[in-house]
């Protein structure tokens, strides 16, 4: 301990920051220094935007438009009852709501019928052959008649008032096209994997959204919870085949001209991996998304062609420069430490989860701040520290691992999350693609 | 089951009314058709009723019991039982082949004992006289002797669909159904073995079994329908019915409305998951349609799952059914429908017309009450036909034994008890049915995990100028589900 003490005070600030370059450089001012900066902005803006706030309100319960609730997806038909009663207390009660069952092999069929017959969901669509989630949404979408869809997984449930507090920015700005609601956990105390998803969700979807959100670059609008206008998705066709479907349709919206915002206050809860395991498997299939269609598919938002829009360039070269060439970059960071301070990596090593412990906490008393239930969540400082192993180890080795399946393998397309059919039709259209893009590049 | 028609020819006035209680109450199934005091009227009525029991006297004023018998032609399974003081013509009686031999003055056992007899010697002779052991009789005996099996055949002018020629036959258009209760009680009586050999849905108000189904909104009830396949387009996901893949009416071309390809084959890029309705009367889209079932006999229009289904079997005569087609069994199907004899309004009123009878030439106060289960229902739900069956038996047999000898007990329906106190005043008769009552009620709750049974109840004189009709009107008008 005094080693310790005596080392860092001979090596001096300049010493600190030779050391924690990589924190300092770019995860400093992307995470601290923004999140901070949004919360004096928000707290400005919400100063005077409480009037709009309002109005905004009144024109929507007055407009009263009608709204279609669909709900995707595959054997989830335990997960109805929860949903459809969180849905029958919303606040605002226009609404249809639709459940897609894609080819589901359990008895979902039977339990959906069974809401359907009570009056409970207004319609239930069972496509016996599966089909994948996009076409399993773009089913829904096809039979929904709501000005307004809202796009919902069925392992989740609504806050009372989450329809309304979601539909309130399209009253506020008509040019906002979709807009993403917060992810609460479900199941934040089963075990230590889900604690630290929900200071996850809380520190990455809730202040990192409101972060990209108020500078314009939000990238997604989560499947989880998220709401569009009918005329926007029309205009795209609805969904392309995933993994990652709701991001991409948020940059076709994107491209469309129109904006996308990320409302805090529409709050679902939402079941996540109880386990390290199926937690990874969830995120391999989340960042491989990153890859397919940041880099490749939207690879057009880099090029200056005519459609060049500036933010959408950032919000996809924020996405990509954090998450992927820092994910990679960090790894010669790792090679330095190791080779330069070979002797004191010991000490660099405890400094690190100083420092790195005091960054969380500094991200999550931004938390606490913006969250409603504040006092519910401070239990959550005391696992701080193994945040830290979370985000900066585990997470991060399943980003790469991920990264590389599929930039080497294109290993999504073979992902089991699609029907067979489906991905083999993707990789065809893909191709079809390059070969065009290689045209009119020679 | 058939009523026992009796006639009780004395000419003692009081013994004839003695005679005709002993009568009512020895079996339920007897049924005084008249009484005559001398040979004259006798005859005349023994021509007009189909006589099943005779009890005689020998002495009458005009002849001898004995004289009446010559003067009638004695139908074959006629039983006679002869009452009288005197026992000097037994053995005269033997020769004219009578069932019994009263020896005035007699015991109710000794009646009873006696018209038990009379009724199973009824039975054996005539055989069972009910229509259902009639038409099985004649069925197996069709089949026996053709050494055939009673087979169902195909048919689209019978009101089942099936219908077995051997059974059939004798049952007109409306009844065609009561064949398969037939047969299903000969199978559990051994005089049959069935195969199955198909399933049948028949109407539920009359068993028509050729229905005409089709698909209906789940919504408005409508059968104008339009029904679309469901088309999933690989590439690109989208989703939609065929028409919106359907550039022109002309061409078989199928284009996707999102992507614009043209669609190649089904399987490779594009499959068909699901099948969606469109209700053309009022818009509503959906995949689970009700299906119903028109009736166009009676014109009711069912949900498919409330039909009645049956099964349809192919019937051997067993060596038991062979021996009942030769006559050497006695066809006396149990259980066809048990509830005949207990839900019976029709012999109370018949109980209840004698008692307002004796009303007008004596002077005495006789009650009639009604009680009525109101929540039994709530039980009967649970526990099928089969169930409530047993519960209505059960109770009705309890009722009987609590009884005194001269009152009398029926079902109206399931849930609606009839009672005749005969020669008592209101309080009497309430402290009875206030008794049956607390019985009944915990022969429920013993029998169904504390089943707590709830009663409404009415009791009145009986009023002698009026109709029994009007008696049980008023006592049914006091209950609240009376329309």
């Amino acid at each position: 301990m005094v080693d310790f003490v005596t080392y860092w005070s001979m090596e001096g600030v300049s010493g600190f920051f030779r050391v924690f370059w990589f924190f300092i450089l770019f995860e400093f001012p992307r995470f601290i220094v923004m999140d901070y900066s949004m919360l004096l902005v928000y707290w400005i803006k919400g100063k005077f935007a409480e009037k709009d706030y309002q109005e905004a309100r009144e024109d929507f319960l007055s407009a009263k438009p009608f709204i279609s609730v669909i709900v995707p997806g595959k054997n989830e038909g335990e997960n109805f009852e929860r949903l459809v009663e969180s849905l029958e207390e919303q606040t605002y009660r226009n609404f249809e709501i639709i459940i897609v069952d894609d080819g589901s092999d359990d008895h979902s069929t039977v339990i959906g019928r069974h809401l359907e017959k009570q009056g409970r969901i207004d319609k239930f669509i069972s496509n016996t052959v599966r089909g994948g989630k996009a076409s399993a949404a773009n089913t829904a979408l096809r039979y929904a008649t709501g000005e307004f869809i809202v796009h919902l997984d069925a392992d989740s449930s609504l806050r009372y008032d989450a329809i309304e507090e979601i539909m309130i920015p399209f009253y506020m700005d008509s040019k906002i096209g979709a807009v993403g609601g917060n992810l609460e956990v479900r199941n934040p105390d089963v075990n230590l994997s889900t604690t630290f998803q929900q200071i996850e969700y809380n520190i990455f979807i809730m202040v990192g959204r409101m972060v990209t959100s108020s500078l314009g670059i939000l990238r997604i609008v989560s499947g989880a919870f998220g709401a569009f206008r009918k005329e926007a998705l029309d205009k795209v066709h609805g969904w392309d085949i995933g993994p990652g479907l709701d991001g991409d349709i948020t940059i076709k919206i994107r491209k469309l001209g129109y904006r996308v915002h990320f409302e805090p206050k529409a709050t679902i809860f939402t079941t996540v991996p109880e386990s390290f395991i199926s937690l990874a498997k969830q995120r391999m299939r989340w960042s491989r998304s990153l890859v397919r269609f940041r880099l490749r598919k939207h690879n057009n938002l880099f090029m200056p062609f005519e459609t060049f829009d500036l933010r959408n360039f950032l919000t996809v070269a924020e996405n990509i420069f954090f998450n992927f060439i820092l994910n990679f970059f960090w790894y010669i960071y790792m090679i330095d430490i190791i080779v330069n301070f070979n002797q004191e990596i010991l000490y660099v090593l405890v400094a690190g989860i100083m420092l790195y412990s005091t960054s969380k906490f500094l991200q999550y008393v931004v938390v606490l701040i913006l969250s409603r239930d504040w006092k519910r969540k401070l239990k959550y400082l005391a696992y701080l520290p193994g945040m830290v192993f979370y985000t900066g180890y585990y997470m991060r080795f399943i980003r790469t691992a991920a990264y590389l399946k599929e930039l080497f393998f294109k290993d999504s397309f073979s992902d089991n999350w699609n029907p067979l059919k489906t991905s083999a039709q993707a990789k065809i259209l893909e191709k079809n693609i390059e070969r065009v893009f290689s045209k009119t590049g020679s | 089951m058939k009523k026992i028609n009796c006639l009780i020819v004395e000419d003692d006035a009081a013994f004839q009314t003695v005679a005709f209680h002993m009568v009512q109450k020895a079996d339920r199934r007897l049924n005084p058709v008249g009484m005559a005091s001398n040979g004259a009227e006798a005859i005349e009525m023994y021509n007009r009723y189909d006589i099943d029991i005779l009890f005689l006297d020998i002495h009458m004023p005009d002849m001898s019991g004995f004289e009446f018998l010559d003067e009638i032609e004695i139908k074959e399974d006629m039983q006679i039982i002869l009452m009288t003081g005197d026992e000097d013509y037994a053995l005269q009686a033997f020769e004219y082949g009578i069932t019994d031999y009263l020896l005035k003055p007699f015991s109710a056992i000794r009646f009873r004992k006696s018209v038990s007899r009379a009724i199973e010697r009824l039975k054996s002779e005539g055989q069972s006289s009910s229509t259902e052991n009639v038409l099985l009789r004649k069925a197996l005996q069709l089949a026996h002797s053709r050494n055939k099996d009673l087979v169902p055949v195909p048919s689209r002018t019978s009101k089942l669909g099936y219908t077995y020629p051997l059974l059939t036959i004798n049952l007109d258009y409306e009844n065609e159904f009561i064949a398969l209760d037939i047969l299903d009680s000969a199978e559990k009586e051994g005089l049959l073995t069935g195969e199955f050999v198909d399933y049948i849905y028949s109407c539920n108000s009359c068993y028509n079994g050729l229905l005409h189904f089709r698909e209906a909104c789940p919504k408005c009830q409508s059968s104008h329908l339009h029904i679309e396949d469901l088309v999933h387009h690989f590439p690109c996901a989208y989703v939609g019915p065929v028409s919106d893949f359907v550039k022109s009416e002309s061409s078989d071309i199928m284009e996707c409305p999102k992507c614009k390809r043209i669609l190649k084959h089904i399987g490779v890029d594009y499959d068909k998951p699901s099948v969606m309705y469109s209700c053309q009367q009022c818009d509503h889209e959906f995949q689970d349609p009700h299906i119903k079932a028109k009736c166009h006999d009676c014109g009711a229009d069912t949900r498919v799952e409330r039909l009645v289904k049956r099964k349809v079997k192919k019937y051997k005569l067993t060596k038991l059914g062979r021996d009942a087609a030769t006559g050497k069994y006695n066809i006396n199907l149990k259980g066809f429908d048990e509830l005949n004899d207990i839900i019976n309004d029709e012999y109370f009123i018949r109980l209840l017309k004698n008692e307002i009878g004796r009303k007008k030439v004596a002077n005495f106060d006789s009650t009639v009450a009604a009680l009525q289960f109101s929540n039994l229902t709530d039980l009967y739900q649970g526990i099928g036909e089969k169930g409530q069956k047993d519960l209505i038996i059960e109770l009705f047999e309890m009722l009987n034994r609590e009884l005194h000898s001269s009152d009398a007990v029926i079902f109206k329906d399931r849930i609606t008890t009839l009672f005749l106190f005969t020669e008592k005043g209101v309080e009497e008769s309430q402290a009875l049915l206030t008794k049956y009552k607390d019985r009944l009620a915990e022969l429920i709750r013993d029998n169904f995990d504390d089943f707590e049974v709830t009663f409404e109840e009415a009791l009145m004189l009986i009023e002698e100028q009026k109709e029994p009709q009007f008696h049980l009107k008023q006592l049914m008008s006091s209950f609240n589900n009376v329309e």
